[in-house]
């Protein structure tokens, strides 16, 4: 085991698959000599060259575009999107092409590759590169969504989504690539589709994935003190969605919250809460709440931009309604 | 243009003079069932520009990419695609190309190198260019050629892509087939400059305009394009400067051209008329010989139209397979 | 030959289009390619070319007329060809023939009009193959059958001699339809409309909107009053296959007022019934197929007439249904939302199901004062130790209203929103009465007549009827309906359930033959021998539920009637008399009366009549 950063985990997922298979290459803006904006390319170009960590203009289309052509023979590039709220200016290629190649082909062809991006609040920086848009990927049939929390998770899940023969949509937090967490040394992967439990519980279910996983367990450990046992359930990949482990866990506590940065209307937290009405509706002792984001676009000075998001403090309240009776928000 | 400058022997000129037929045959079939309901959905016709396709096909290989459009017949049977199994997929058949999923606009030849057609113009640009960059990587032998309007030739991933095309020498060519109306709108209308050739400069690439309904010429600058891209020496703009004989859909009224303008490009500057002319003229092709050619080709797609009546429809019950590869 | 050149169908979803320009008139000349019309779809509008090379024969449609695709808008031909009537079907696309050779279904040498394809409905045979008298093998091309889409040769289900052609050519038929009769030299041809629709044929099993269903088979629901709308099938006197004649018993119909034996209209076999004992129809349903044997019975039809009603009685008198009911608790009050339901989560609900525990006395804990599953637990670990308070759970069992017990309901129902109804009530002092019935009795004891207390009620009744018209009147949407006679109804304890016979014209009736009346119909009542005419046409009926102890109750009218007498018990009771305590038989009359048509004193001074003729019988002889 070591200690090592998020943004390290990605790098050395990326190392270690480059180092597998020759068809995997990383392609972006900035990947390069900086290793990218958020570093989690650092290294790559000295180990691998040019060749295969190539630095792009900024063309977000042609990136994703060129890396679907690519992928379509028979590459698996890893392309770096810096901003997931830069999608727009790609959007065709994610919405009309990686998506529906291996569905209108009939399987004939395929397009396994990895669209890394990142999003999320915390450095202030407004409202075009502060979202999280997770829903607009889940919306769209033929992708597979990912969105690790710790450093363990991420470089599992990383090695596993760029081995899969499908599009994967690979979103990072830029709150999270500082954060530190054990890896083993020796090679793991971690299946997409599923979820794990980060903290066991028997009162209520916390459902999140990617940094809210954090706020869930830090609100978690207030909880125990209110005589609450939250159980933290980190989804890690939202396409697709592990309903069994939310069943178990639902089974046992009968509550759920669903807590993600991104807006509560129709995020995914929508939707799990209503696969949970549909599929557990018996098992359910109170009604399913959300503590999402606020439906507004990301202000950008400090506390604006904490409070549009879930808190430890929401998260609490909400948990103490439904365990414990009382109002919400009261 | 002189074909035996271009190393051309008769049996090029038949091989290509058939296959503008075939390609024509072939729409002209999937048009007829159309009318009977039998063809499914948006029918956009390559007639009157099966020059392009065909003088850029004769000189790829199998293992070539081509990245098509919205109009990707003439593509899909010059690239050497199963004339059978797309009309199959053209009436929603099981033994189409897609198994009756993808339809008229989306279809996939991947054995001859067309990974997929595409109903949204602009997007074989880019993807053309991901097939290069693949080549360029791992299969240095092929190129890839991407096929766009005058249409996509005005989206955004065009610049986007010759840029990264250019900037990383990737073996592609890009080939606008500038058929002058990008639905209703004239390309007078539509482009600054009016032309697109000249927009290579500013990539540093060469960029040619060709008469787009002379295989020959069209063939000629394929050539060097392609054989600039098997050097390794980056991409390459050609404008082809051809016609739709239909309208950009069936059913399209045409409202915006006269009925003279597509009957003077019909009858003076036909891509097969043209090369019928040549053929009777210097090469002892005789009335024979042309009614023998036009019946191997009707008997070749009565076959493929009869391959795709017979086939079974796309089931209900098969509808969610293959959303993701294992 | 003369070619027709179709509305063209220009897409998938197109349906019909217009012709905004012919580009050639009758007589041009045209080639095969050449623009021809131009056709405006609802999309776009486009150039039509020329099917064929010829003369236009004929342009059978104007400009700017919208017409189906397939129709023909053209002729095409040689100068001088005869013109065709055009059809109203799309030209065959010769494509579609390369489709598996279609094989017509049969039953027994018929030849039905095939069902080709999902969608169709109709095919018009085009050209018969073979005429009456040839031979011809199974699999062997019979008839020529065209369908909007294709024009398609049908091979023949069965080998023998064509026999009957039951259709010429161009004839447009359904789908299932016998068109032939194939079989041998000597076999009777049967008669088509004997034929039901081949069941093979999907088409024909569609009976519900198609109007091809021959009704003449059907043994229908029958309406036995007026103002029977459904009946219930009491027992079938008849099964399935076995033959009935006409004007044979087939069924015993149960209506709101009796049973019926019902006969059949028909004579043949039973080839179907639709309907099992126990289940209630619509009038007016065919409720069984009688035909000639052999005959395929169509699947239950739905007459398009009939009201749309499912008849929703179960087939068999139901299983009684349990549904949990917990015990009271005292303890809390459950919170409720605005709408009145317990405020409970799915799992406490399920818990509280699964162990019998009643929501409403249990105080939430939950979220909003939610009861969870923690508040049912608790519930139960102090039932569980509370040493008397053991959880029953009692169950109650739902049984379907059905027959009579379903009439009475709905009409009692109807009575009471329909009319306002209020009572007046008397004690009377039968004295007189039972000493003018003891008088009376003595009397006609040689006749084998006994005269009952209820007959002289009835007689009395009729008399204060005739006296006060407006409590003999019915309350209808034209106004008031007076009549001049007393039908007096007699409200009967059956073993079906309550069942009123009517006595008529009880107002000129003597007393024996009142009293011959009365004792008649309620006798067929008792046994369930009512037919709808003994129970109709009452303008005031007499409950009487003095045999059970009632001293006084309220009765609810029996519609359209103003009117309805409660009879309570005779008991002997203290009464005043001129200042003493006496002891007299005295009886309660209830009158229910409708306050639409009768006000508080004319129904009081009713009332009093009545109460003076059962005081003094004696005047009933004036």
């Amino acid at each position: 085991m070591s200690t090592i950063m998020y943004r390290e985990a990605i790098a050395a997922a990326l190392a270690e698959e480059m180092r597998r298979d020759e068809k995997v290459f990383v392609m972006g803006e900035d990947v390069a000599i900086t290793g990218g904006v958020f570093k989690a390319t650092k290294g790559l170009l000295a180990e691998f060259g040019p060749q295969r960590v190539r630095n792009t203009p900024l063309s977000e289309c042609a990136i994703a575009g060129v890396a679907t052509g690519a992928a379509m023979c028979g590459a698996r590039p890893v392309a770096e999107i810096m901003h997931v709220d830069f999608i727009g200016c790609c959007f065709d290629i994610v919405l009309n092409q990686m998506s529906k190649m291996c569905y209108k082909t009939n399987g004939q062809v395929t397009v396994p590759m990895v669209l890394r991006t990142q999003g999320g609040r915390g450095r202030s920086n407004g409202c075009t590169q502060s979202q999280s848009l997770e829903s607009l990927f889940t919306h769209i049939p033929g992708l597979k969504v990912v969105m690790p929390s710790t450093p363990y998770d991420a470089k599992g899940l990383l090695k596993t989504a760029i081995r899969d023969n499908n599009p994967v949509i690979f979103i990072e937090h830029k709150g999270l690539y500082q954060t530190k967490g054990e890896v083993p040394e020796e090679e793991y992967l971690i299946p997409l589709g599923k979820a794990d439990v980060k903290r066991q519980g028997k009162d209520v279910t916390i459902i999140s994935y990617s940094k809210s996983v954090l706020m869930a367990l830090d609100a978690a450990k207030e909880l125990e003190a209110k005589g609450i046992d939250a159980e933290v359930l980190d989804l890690r990949s939202l396409v697709p969605l592990d309903f069994e482990a939310i069943t178990e866990s639902v089974r046992k506590t009968g509550r759920v919250i669903i807590t993600h940065e991104a807006c509560e209307r129709t995020g995914f937290g929508a939707e799990v809460a209503a696969q949970i009405a549909d599929r557990l509706f018996d098992e359910l002792d109170a009604p399913i709440l959300r503590v999402c984001g606020a439906n507004i676009p990301v202000p950008n000075a400090t506390l604006p931009e904490v409070e549009s998001a879930p808190t430890v403090e929401r998260l609490v309240n909400a948990a103490v309604c439904i365990c414990q009776g009382g109002k919400r928000n009261g | 243009m002189d074909y035996k400058e271009l190393g051309l022997t008769r049996e090029d000129l038949v091989e290509m003079y058939r296959m503008m037929r075939l390609i024509r045959v072939f729409e002209e079939n999937a048009v007829a069932y159309f009318k009977q309901g039998i063809v499914i959905g948006n029918m956009h016709m390559y007639v009157g520009e099966e020059a392009v396709a065909t003088g850029f096909c004769k000189l790829l290989n199998k293992e070539d990419y081509i990245a098509s459009t919205h109009r990707c017949d003439g593509h899909l049977i010059a690239k050497g695609a199963d004339i059978n199994a797309m009309m199959a997929e053209l009436m929603g058949k099981q033994n189409g190309n897609c198994a009756g999923r993808a339809g008229k606009m989306h279809q996939t030849a991947p054995e001859v190198g067309l990974l997929s057609a595409n109903g949204i113009v602009g997007a074989s640009e880019t993807l053309g260019t991901g097939h290069a960059l693949y080549c360029s990587m791992f299969a240095p032998e092929r190129v890839s050629v991407a096929f766009f309007g005058d249409g996509g030739g005005n989206q955004g991933a065009f610049h986007e892509s010759m840029n990264l095309a250019a900037l990383w020498k990737l073996p592609v060519i890009f080939v606008c087939e500038n058929n002058h109306y990008a639905i209703s709108t004239a390309v007078e209308t539509s482009t600054a400059m009016g032309t697109f050739y000249q927009r290579a400069a500013g990539y540093g690439i060469p960029g040619v305009r060709v008469n787009g309904n002379d295989v020959l010429e069209v063939y000629a600058a394929a050539k060097e394009a392609i054989d600039r891209a098997r050097r390794g020496e980056g991409p390459t703009f050609i404008e082809c400067d051809t016609y739709r004989l239909r309208g950009h859909h069936e059913g399209d009224e045409q409202t915006y051209r006269t009925k003279e303008e597509v009957a003077e490009v019909k009858k003076n500057n036909d891509c097969i008329g043209r090369m019928q002319k040549l053929l009777m003229s210097e090469l002892n092709w005789t009335e024979a010989d042309d009614e023998a050619l036009i019946k191997s080709v009707d008997d070749q797609v009565a076959a493929a139209v009869e391959f795709g009546i017979k086939g079974e429809p796309m089931r209900v019950e098969d509808m969610m397979d293959n959303l993701y590869a294992e | 030959m003369a070619e027709l050149f179709r509305m063209p169908k220009l897409g998938m979803d197109m349906e019909e289009g217009i012709v905004v320009r012919w580009l050639k008139a009758e007589g041009d000349t045209v080639d095969k390619g050449e623009a021809l019309a131009e056709i405006e779809t609802d999309k776009s509008s486009v150039e039509v070319e020329s099917p064929a090379s010829g003369t236009v024969l004929k342009l059978y449609c104007g400009e700017d007329e919208a017409l189906p695709c397939g129709t023909p808008i053209a002729c095409i031909g040689a100068p001088g060809e005869a013109i065709p009537e055009p059809t109203a079907t799309e030209a065959a696309p010769a494509a579609t023939s390369v489709a598996a050779p279609a094989v017509a279904a049969t039953t027994d040498g018929i030849f039905y009009m095939p069902k080709l394809g999902m969608d169709m409905e109709e095919g018009i045979i085009t050209r018969w193959l073979k005429t009456e008298g040839d031979t011809v093998t199974k699999g062997e091309a019979l008839a020529e059958i065209e369908t909007d889409k294709s024009s398609v040769e049908v091979e023949s289900p069965a080998t023998g001699i064509v026999r009957k052609l039951y259709y010429a050519e161009e004839e447009a038929l359904p789908c299932g339809t016998p068109i032939a009769f194939i079989g041998g030299a000597n076999d009777p041809i049967p008669d088509p409309a004997s034929l039901t629709a081949a069941t093979a044929a999907p088409a024909a099993q569609e009976a519900a909107t198609a109007p091809a269903v021959d009704t003449s088979i059907f043994f229908c629901m029958p309406k036995l009053g007026m103002d029977m709308e459904e009946g219930i099938v009491a027992t079938w006197l008849k099964a399935e296959g076995d033959t009935v004649e006409k004007g044979e018993a087939l069924a015993e119909i149960e209506t709101d007022k009796s049973v019926v034996t019902a006969e059949s209209n028909l004579s043949g076999v039973v080839l179907k019934i639709y309907y099992l004992e126990g289940e209630a129809v619509p009038c007016g349903e065919p409720i069984a197929a009688i035909g000639p044997a052999g005959t395929v019975a169509p699947e239950k039809p739905v007459m398009a007439a009939q009201p749309t009603e499912a008849p929703a009685t179960p087939a068999a008198p139901a299983a009684p249904v349990q549904v949990a009911r917990t015990e009271a608790k005292t303890g809390g009050v459950a919170a409720r939302t605005p709408g009145g339901r317990i405020k409970a989560s799915p799992r406490a609900r399920r818990l509280a199901a699964e162990k019998g525990v009643e929501l409403s006395n249990l105080q939430g804990t939950g979220m909003d004062d939610r009861i969870i599953e923690q508040d049912v637990l608790t519930y139960l670990e102090t039932a569980a130790n509370a040493p008397a308070a053991a959880v029953r759970v009692p169950e109650e069992t739902i049984v379907p209203l059905t027959g009579v017990r379903k009439v009475t309901a709905r009409r009692m129902r109807q009575s009471l929103q329909n009319a306002a109804q209020t009572n007046h009530r008397v004690d009377v002092d039968v004295t007189n009465l039972m000493a003018f019935r003891k008088q009376v009795n003595a009397r006609l004891e040689k006749d084998g007549i006994k005269v009952s207390i209820v007959d002289i009620l009835a007689m009395s009744c009729a008399k204060a009827l005739m006296e006060n018209p407006m409590a003999n009147a019915y309350l209808m949407d034209d106004g008031l309906h007076m009549h001049n006679y007393a039908n007096i109804g007699i409200a009967c304890d059956t073993p079906k359930g309550l069942m009123v016979p009517v006595i008529k014209d009880v107002d000129i009736l003597s007393l024996p033959q009142l009293s011959k009346a009365s004792k008649a119909i309620i006798n067929k009542a008792r046994n369930g021998e009512l037919k709808p005419d003994d129970m109709s046409g009452g303008t005031f009926t007499i409950s009487n539920l003095g045999m059970y102890e009632i001293d006084s109750f309220t009765a609810v009218l029996n519609p359209p009637e103003t009117c309805i007498l409660a009879v309570g018990r005779i008991a002997d009771r203290v009464v005043a008399e001129n200042g003493q305590m006496v002891i007299r038989p005295m009886m309660n009359l209830c009158l229910t009366y409708d306050h639409q048509v009768l006000d508080g004193a004319p129904a009081a001074q009713f009332l009093q009549t009545i109460k003076h003729y059962i005081e003094n019988p004696v005047w009933l002889m004036l």
